[in-house]
């Protein structure tokens, strides 16, 4: 037996070789991991490798599964969250990001990004078919919406243009006294003021939640009966009408602008390169208000309060948020419903959610409703799971 | 055998009478010392009228005033730096998030460095754990040496203290050498009493001698506790068994465990080849590993977690013990208990308190000893699992609550120039990180680390570095979990065979378990920390807790 134990205490000439050995690496890995933090990279791609600084995209996408595309390269997985994606590594310069899936339109921008900072963008993506849901005056015991009088074939061929998920009853000859009176009709009926017999249901559903919206006709809080508005507002984002054309303008704080109204400007010549002259003309307006002292040697982030947005040159015959966004518009043109983005740097995608040229569409309860004719429909803006 | 003759090295008859005198003047003290006649055992500077000092309201004037500013110091230095971070965050997340990054590299190499601690002290407790420690002090002359096991009690069931009892009677040394003395607390009632008859009548004839103390209640100045009990049993069993037999106060080494400690057979044979091989063995506490088992396979995971990180830390200790101060149970000679005066009566940590009051005393020139041997105590455990997650956070509170100690050691090293300026200085730094980082570590690290990103400007917001800053930490802290891993393995090897009626699955839930850490080390850790040190910051003081040691029995 051994007088004492083999294994001896961890001797202290041990420890601190070990812990100086750490504060080596602290000292080396340090400033390794706060330069690539901050987007420094090492390039091998040239002959002679060198340091450069990089930027970075953060990208929203409306679905799980959308790829995107950084000039036209498809991005690997590198989700941050299911619908958020942080892209580093972006040399200075013009990108081009695609977004796009599968039964859905592609939403495209040019972006700039500089060295040391994210570019932030929303993508979204309307059906590339209009995606309706008919509502008919009737249901069935089943819950399906039905439409007596009118043929099965009269419906398909007349919205042969969009898809739905949801089965409807067209027939000529069925009889309404076994059927409901759809409610949900009446309440979207009456949004158009084609009705009034629902008033009570449709002023609890509207007010409920478009509380925030303000009407200048009326000056007070939207009622069930509201025909199509000159100013909304909802959170801190105005959007209003003056002259033909129509406006979002920030309304809340400055610390809390959205990304879009801001520019990392430099010169002015490197702003109209980078997110377009329309763009420039609102930041000039903004140095226009600011001490010559401070715009002389201007480099940084300077914000608009307000974006036109791009009707298209066709006349706007009703606007609205697009429900749940406020980056997002509605807008009902000559030819169709369309959704747009507020987002105006290098250009605002535009996309058409519903075509035609004599429809009518509300916003209410979270939900886009149009009438085509003599048919309400509910339009979606997510494809079904189905 | 003889009588041991008191160290009367300091004796200074002038200055006894001045301290009588302080003594009948303040109340406060006398408590104190009223069960020795005089002071004249105690080192000199244990006979200072401020050595046994609980807290600032104990002492006056300018001594009073620097005693409370370094109550208020830790407490300030924990929230300025968390808040400061906050600020940090706000005002500058720039240096914010660079700050964060450093943390997150910072905590990923002290990972490292407990980890390798860690493994190896594992290693050399596996080693030891093998030895035939009976064996290898044959070579010794040690027949003189006498144990005594001092078992504080308050209400902790009969089969908690007779499976201490059992596990001494079995371990693998002369029970005849050993001195049980079970300690109860007169406020504790009845059935503690007849709880300590019982336990007398089943083995008294087991081992040398088997005293049961009672501890008055309501001493004034005293407060209620394991420190003011442990300290009337060590008195009691010195007037009715040491002096009565002649045992000298340096051949008998005083173990005080708490009264849920198992034994593991060769621990007292442990003990003694450390106490004979010790450099200066008189001046040496000696620290087993507190290993929180006995009961691990009744309490639930977080209990588990809390209970093995407590070990693992202590395991850390164990391979730097110029850090090290005595923890929970563990042994010392009773010749430099009484030269201090046993533990001290008015305070909460009494179990680390007493290693700083022998450093002090004898002038820095005090070690720990670690034995890299286990002793199994409880997890704390209770019946339900909110039970659990309470009594765990009052049990960490009081721990932490050692932060009194810091004081205690800075106040003193302020008035004992004897004590080498670098050993001082070494010493405050090493406790004060200590303390500091107990503290905010957790929560710099889980929660304040992403303040920069809530609370940073719009300027930082679209930086690449804000968007990076979540990802380095997480990658950074994902690393870091290999320390936990590390952790995972080692624990399997210490919990006690599986009982029948447990599944199988239960070893893949104790593996998985450990990533309830970031949560524990916040709940158990930082908070109660910081309940404690700012308690102490608003002389809000604590008193002593007792953690029930009940064992769930539920098959």
């Amino acid at each position: 037996m051994p007088a004492e134990p083999q294994i001896k205490p961890l001797a202290y000439k041990k420890r601190k070789w070990f812990f100086r050995l750490l504060i080596l690496t602290f000292a080396c890995v340090m400033p390794l991991v706060v330069f690539y933090a901050t987007g420094y990279r090492f390039d091998f791609s040239k002959v002679s490798p060198n340091i450069i600084s990089t930027g970075g995209i953060y990208i929203s996408v409306p679905v799980d599964n959308a790829d995107i595309y950084i000039n036209e390269e498809l991005v690997q997985d590198i989700r941050v969250f299911r619908r958020a994606s942080y892209i580093q590594n972006l040399n200075a310069g013009i990108h081009r990001v695609h977004v796009q899936s599968d039964g859905l339109q592609t939403w495209v921008k040019e972006l700039p990004v500089q060295s040391h900072i994210v570019t932030e963008v929303q993508a979204f993506n309307m059906p590339s078919v209009p995606h309706i849901r008919l509502i008919g005056g009737w249901v069935s015991g089943t819950g399906r919406q039905v439409f007596p009088k009118v043929a099965t074939t009269t419906i398909a061929q007349r919205f042969s243009f969009a898809s739905t998920t949801e089965q409807v009853l067209a027939s000529t000859t069925i009889s309404t006294t076994t059927l409901t009176v759809n409610q949900e009709y009446d309440f979207v009926r009456s949004l158009f003021g084609t009705s009034s017999e629902s008033e009570t249901l449709v002023g609890r559903v509207v007010q409920g939640v478009n509380e925030a919206f303000v009407f200048t006709d009326s000056g007070a809080t939207t009622t069930a009966t509201a025909t199509p508005t000159t100013t909304i507002v909802s959170r801190d984002m105005k959007l209003y009408e003056a002259d033909g054309e129509v406006y979002a303008l920030w309304l809340g704080r400055e610390s809390d602008i959205p990304y879009y109204f801001c520019v990392n400007y430099q010169a002015a010549s490197s702003t109209v390169s980078q997110y377009g002259e329309h763009v420039y003309e609102g930041v000039a307006t903004v140095l226009a208000t600011m001490p010559i002292t401070e715009t002389q040697n201007l480099s940084g982030r300077v914000c608009r309060d307000q974006i036109r947005i791009d009707r298209k040159g066709k006349e706007v015959k009703m606007f609205d948020f697009f429900p749940g966004s406020t980056d997002l518009v509605v807008m009902l043109l000559d030819d169709g419903l369309y959704v747009t983005e507020i987002d105006d740097r290098a250009w605002q995608n535009v996309q058409l959610l519903y075509p035609g040229n004599n429809i009518d569409a509300r916003i209410a309860g979270g939900r886009i409703y149009v009438k085509d004719g003599e048919y309400l429909m509910e339009v979606l803006t997510e494809l079904s799971a189905q | 055998m003889t009588k041991n003759n008191n160290n009367c090295k300091y004796y200074n008859p002038t200055k006894l009478v001045i301290y009588q005198l302080f003594l009948l003047l303040n109340q406060r003290y006398t408590q104190l010392y009223v069960f020795m006649e005089d002071d004249t055992h105690l080192l000199k500077y244990a006979r200072r009228s401020d050595f046994r000092v609980g807290r600032a309201t104990e002492l006056s004037g300018k001594n009073r005033a620097l005693y409370r500013m370094l109550e208020i110091l830790p407490g300030v230095a924990s929230w300025a730096t968390l808040m400061g971070v906050i600020l940090l965050s706000i005002y500058a997340p720039f240096v914010a998030a660079y700050f964060v990054i450093a943390f997150a590299i910072y905590w990923l190499l002290k990972t490292a460095f407990l980890t390798f601690h860690l493994r190896y002290n594992w290693k050399r407790m596996r080693h030891h754990m093998k030895l035939d420690w009976a064996q290898m002090i044959d070579r010794f002359e040690y027949g003189h040496l006498y144990h005594m096991v001092i078992l504080p009690f308050y209400k902790e069931p009969e089969s908690v203290i007779d499976a201490t009892l059992t596990s001494l009677a079995h371990s693998n040394y002369d029970k005849k050498s050993l001195i049980i003395v079970l300690a109860a607390e007169e406020r504790a009632g009845k059935e503690a009493q007849q709880i300590a008859a019982t336990m007398k009548n089943k083995w008294n004839d087991t081992f040398g001698s088997f005293l049961i103390t009672t501890h008055p209640q309501d001493v004034p100045g005293e407060m209620a506790g394991k420190g003011s009990n442990a300290t009337y049993a060590a008195e009691e069993a010195r007037k009715h068994i040491l002096d009565p037999h002649g045992i000298r106060y340096n051949h008998t080494l005083v173990s005080i465990f708490d009264i849920d400690t198992v034994l593991y057979p060769d621990y007292f044979n442990c003990l003694v080849w450390h106490f004979m091989t010790a450099e200066r063995p008189l001046k040496s506490s000696f620290q087993p590993v507190p290993v929180f088992n006995n009961n691990i396979w009744e309490a639930p995971a977080i209990a588990r977690v809390v209970a093995m990180s407590s070990t693992f830390w202590e395991m850390v200790q164990q391979e730097r013990p110029e850090r090290m101060a005595t923890f929970s149970s563990h042994s010392v000679s009773f010749q430099a208990l009484y030269e201090v005066g046993y533990w001290q009566s008015n305070m909460v940590s009494e179990d680390s308190r007493i290693y700083w009051n022998l450093l002090l005393a004898n002038n820095g020139e005090y070690d720990v000893i670690p034995l890299s041997y286990p002793v199994s105590m409880d997890a704390n455990a209770a019946p339900t699992l909110w039970g659990t997650v309470k009594n765990i956070y009052r049990q960490h509170r009081r721990w932490t609550y050692g932060v009194e100690n810091f004081v205690y050691i800075v106040y003193h090293f302020t008035k004992n120039k004897d004590i080498p300026l670098r050993k001082r200085i070494g010493i405050t730094l090493q406790q004060a990180e200590g303390y500091w980082s107990l503290v905010t570590n957790p929560i710099m690290l889980f929660i304040l680390g992403w303040a920069p990103i809530f609370l940073g400007s719009q300027e930082f917001h679209q930086t690449v570095l804000s968007y990076n800053l979540p990802i380095m930490v997480r990658d950074l802290l994902t690393l870091a979990m290999f320390g936990l891993v590390v952790s995972s393995i080692i624990s399997l090897t210490l919990i006690p065979p599986r009982p029948n009626h447990k599944s199988r699955f239960i070893y893949l839930v104790m593996a998985v378990q450990w990533i309830l850490v970031p949560v524990t080390m916040i709940i158990f850790s930082a908070i109660p920390g910081l309940d404690a040190q700012t308690r102490l910051m608003f002389g809000k003081y604590m008193g002593f807790w007792v953690t029930p040691k009940a064992r769930i029995t539920n098959h």
